[in-house]
């Protein structure tokens, strides 16, 4: 899309809206119409519409527009917001693409001051066309400045992105855009892993004014250099300022996991998800809480609402998996048979070996003592199999101790021991052997995962 | 908030009245329009179309700022801070508050130059204060009008001045007890909900300033 940038600057060769595809997203048949001539009384010539947010999401993902125009209310309970974070959650949204979202909202700042993806801009209607004109123009005079960090940041060049920021924190081009550069920073520096830069760089920026996102932000920080308290209290007083800043409550569940206080978790997520029905990531995330809080009540009423949604294929393998595990953990294993005979061939030909396995446990589970055949098909797998998440070594483990394969189970657990995720999987693994009663042979293999990390630490 | 001469739901009210009779004047105005098209006149439907076309915009914006002056005084806070380019501001409400015709042959609109400076302020709600202020200035000036912007001692202070006969002494005397509108309910509040490091905004009206007509002043920390 580079083409639409240069034909842009080139400026007053005619037209330069001529030359950009538009999308209109809006459900209301008649406002459609009105954005559409809007366009084109500016200009543009080439106009596609939507009318709700699948039906927008099928014809970005055949063809990518310039510019996407927005309506914040989509009907189905959708709205624009949640279109504009699906696409750049899911890496589909190109940074080069414009996304203006239009809202009769007169409250809308509120909105856009509590959530952590924010569109290029927004435009309260009713408006004149001359206003979305200027409007356009400046976002993507912005993206131009920017265009050099995005090319870094999407290759996940830190350093390059940064130095990029640099240069922009001293060049009189992006002086207006000083806050950008800041948050964008900030953002980076979390991503490198740089906490304590990052950490500096919120901070910096709260001085300026306490913006809920760089509050957000710093608690994150916070979380990632393990000062969960810290974090937690930040993330308290976020919900305290904008009590609908829904990503917050999913914040503090994270960090109230961290710290073992399911329960805190789940009430977060209870109440977000109460104010936000239709997110059904968020609440596979309370379903998920609660079976780590042994609240079978709540896992499976979650969990019922998320079956009724119907189609969990269509979110993924990766949902199919956390639901099912959830399942296997309230003892509800003809449901998770129900959640496993769903699956379709074409899904699993896609997915990796690891998610692949997840799944192999995940029936041994479900199939129960009848399982002891299909675990020992799979066995040799396992033991292949070098990476695994925290989750999907916890479904080995249990799987290999039901199966009294406690080579397996020991071997599969000293890996993640040994790893970064070693102090988030440590309390699941513990209950999963305590389960068996075998609590002391927990803490043996424990104890031997540390002197064999502290002897290869003073070989180096 | 201090004690007001009239209760804010009056003024609210009365608000609504004064949109409502806008929008029938707009009303009259395309009827007439349609009539001068069948007679054949379409500069003169032309013209009418496009006073109805001002008039819906503006009983567009007086809503806006009706709107706002129900939040207002529900006691909610509406104000969200954020980065905003004064230049775009000022342009964005200039966008909002097109003279008429009329006003246009009689009253001439000075810019300042093009503030460069980043603000941390209300985009929607200063600029609906602008553009009634800008709106009040076109109603009441003889033949014009100054908007300017620009940064002073920590302070943004925003003007519009006209050679208009001023404020009446009551608005410039006691401007937190006076008779005020709607629009200028709305932007006091407004200047005095941007707070920032312990200091907050606030409205000056003065008359005077570059051409001795009204002064209307919003200062934001
Ligand atoms: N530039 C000005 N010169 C002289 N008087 C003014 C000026 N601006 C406002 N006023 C006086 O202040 C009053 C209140 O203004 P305000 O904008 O609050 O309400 P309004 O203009 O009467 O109604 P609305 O803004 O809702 O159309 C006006 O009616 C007018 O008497
Ligand atoms: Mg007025």
């Amino acid at each position: 899309m580079s083409h639409f940038f240069s034909e842009f600057s080139r400026g007053d060769n005619g037209n330069p809206y001529k030359s950009l595809r538009f999308l209109v997203v809006e459900d209301q048949a008649a406002a459609r119409q009105t954005l559409r001539m809007c366009i084109q009384s500016m200009g543009g010539f080439s106009v596609d519409m939507a009318q709700s947010h699948g039906e927008a999401m099928s014809r970005l993902r055949n063809r990518m527009p310039d510019v996407i125009i927005c309506d914040y209310i989509l009907g189905n309970s959708r709205t624009g917001q949640q279109l504009l974070e699906e696409l750049r959650r899911e890496g589909e949204l190109p940074h080069d693409v414009v996304f203006i979202m239009v809202t009769a909202e007169r409250g809308y700042e509120q909105v856009i001051s509590a959530v952590e993806l924010v569109p290029d801009d927004y435009i309260i209607k009713p408006f004149a066309p001359e206003l979305l004109r200027t409007r356009l123009e400046k976002v993507i005079r912005k993206k131009q400045v920017f265009s050099r960090y995005y090319l870094h940041r999407n290759s996940a060049d830190w350093d390059g992105a940064l130095e990029e920021l640099d240069r922009l924190a001293q060049s009189p081009a992006a002086a207006h855009h000083r806050y950008d550069v800041m948050r964008q920073r900030a953002d980076t520096l979390m991503r490198a892993e740089r906490h304590g830069d990052a950490a500096e760089a919120y901070e910096a920026i709260l001085e300026e004014h306490p913006f809920p996102w760089a509050k957000a932000g710093y608690a994150r920080v916070l979380q990632r250099s393990n000062r969960l308290a810290e974090a937690r209290a930040l993330v308290d007083s976020v919900i305290a300022q904008v009590p609908r800043y829904f990503e917050a409550y999913d914040l503090k569940a994270e960090i109230c996991t961290e710290m073992g206080e399911h329960g805190e978790a789940v009430a977060a997520l209870q109440t977000a998800s109460a104010l936000t029905p239709h997110n059904w990531s968020r609440k596979r995330a309370l379903a998920v809480a609660a079976s780590r809080n042994g609240d079978v009540a709540t896992v499976a009423r979650v969990m019922a609402e998320v079956m009724a949604q119907g189609d969990l294929a269509g979110e993924g393998l990766e949902a199919v998996v956390e639901m099912t595990r959830c399942a296997v953990e309230v003892r509800n294993h003809a449901l998770a048979a129900q959640l496993l005979a769903a699956i379709k061939p074409e899904q699993l030909d896609k997915a990796g070996e690891e998610i692949r396995l997840s799944l192999e446990c995940l029936t041994v589970l479900a199939e129960g003592s009848a399982g002891g055949p299909r675990f020992d098909r799979i066995r040799a797998r396992l033991v292949k199999m070098q990476l695994f998440s925290v989750d999907g070594a916890i479904d080995v483990v249990r799987a290999a101790l039901l199966h009294a394969d406690r080579q397996l189970a020991n071997m599969t657990a000293a890996k993640v021991l040994a790893g970064p995720e070693a102090r988030r999987s440590f309390k699941a693994l513990l209950a999963v052997y305590c389960q068996h009663g075998l609590e002391e042979g927990f803490r043996d293999l424990q104890r031997e995962v540390a002197s064999q990390r502290l002897m290869s630490r003073t070989r180096h | 908030m201090p004690h007001q001469d009239t209760p804010i739901v009056d003024v609210i009210a009365s608000g609504v009245h004064d949109t409502k009779n806008v929008l029938f004047d707009a009303l009259m105005r395309i009827g007439v329009a349609a009539h001068e098209v069948s007679g054949n006149r379409r500069d003169e439907a032309l013209d009418l179309l496009k006073d109805a076309g001002a008039a819906v915009e503006k009983a567009t914006n007086r809503l806006s700022t009706l709107l706002s002056a129900y939040r207002l005084a529900r006691h909610e806070n509406p104000v969200v801070l954020m980065p905003v380019l004064v230049g775009d501001l000022v342009e964005y409400a200039a966008l909002r508050s097109p003279p008429s015709a009329q006003d246009q042959s009689r009253v001439h609109v000075v810019r300042s130059e093009v503030c460069p400076d980043t603000w941390l302020l209300d985009r929607e709600l200063v600029a609906d204060c602008l553009v009634n202020a800008t709106l009040n200035a076109l109603r009441f000036a003889v033949s014009r009008i100054r908007i300017s912007a620009a940064v002073e001692n920590g302070w943004l202070v925003i003007k519009v001045e006209d050679d208009g006969p001023g404020f009446s002494p009551e608005l410039t005397s006691h401007p937190a007890r006076m008779q005020s509108g709607v629009g200028l309910f709305v932007a006091r509040r407004v200047a005095a909900l941007h707070r920032q490091h312990g200091r907050h905004g606030r409205l000056i009206l003065e008359n005077g300033g570059a051409y001795g007509g009204a002064v209307f002043t919003l200062m934001l920390p």
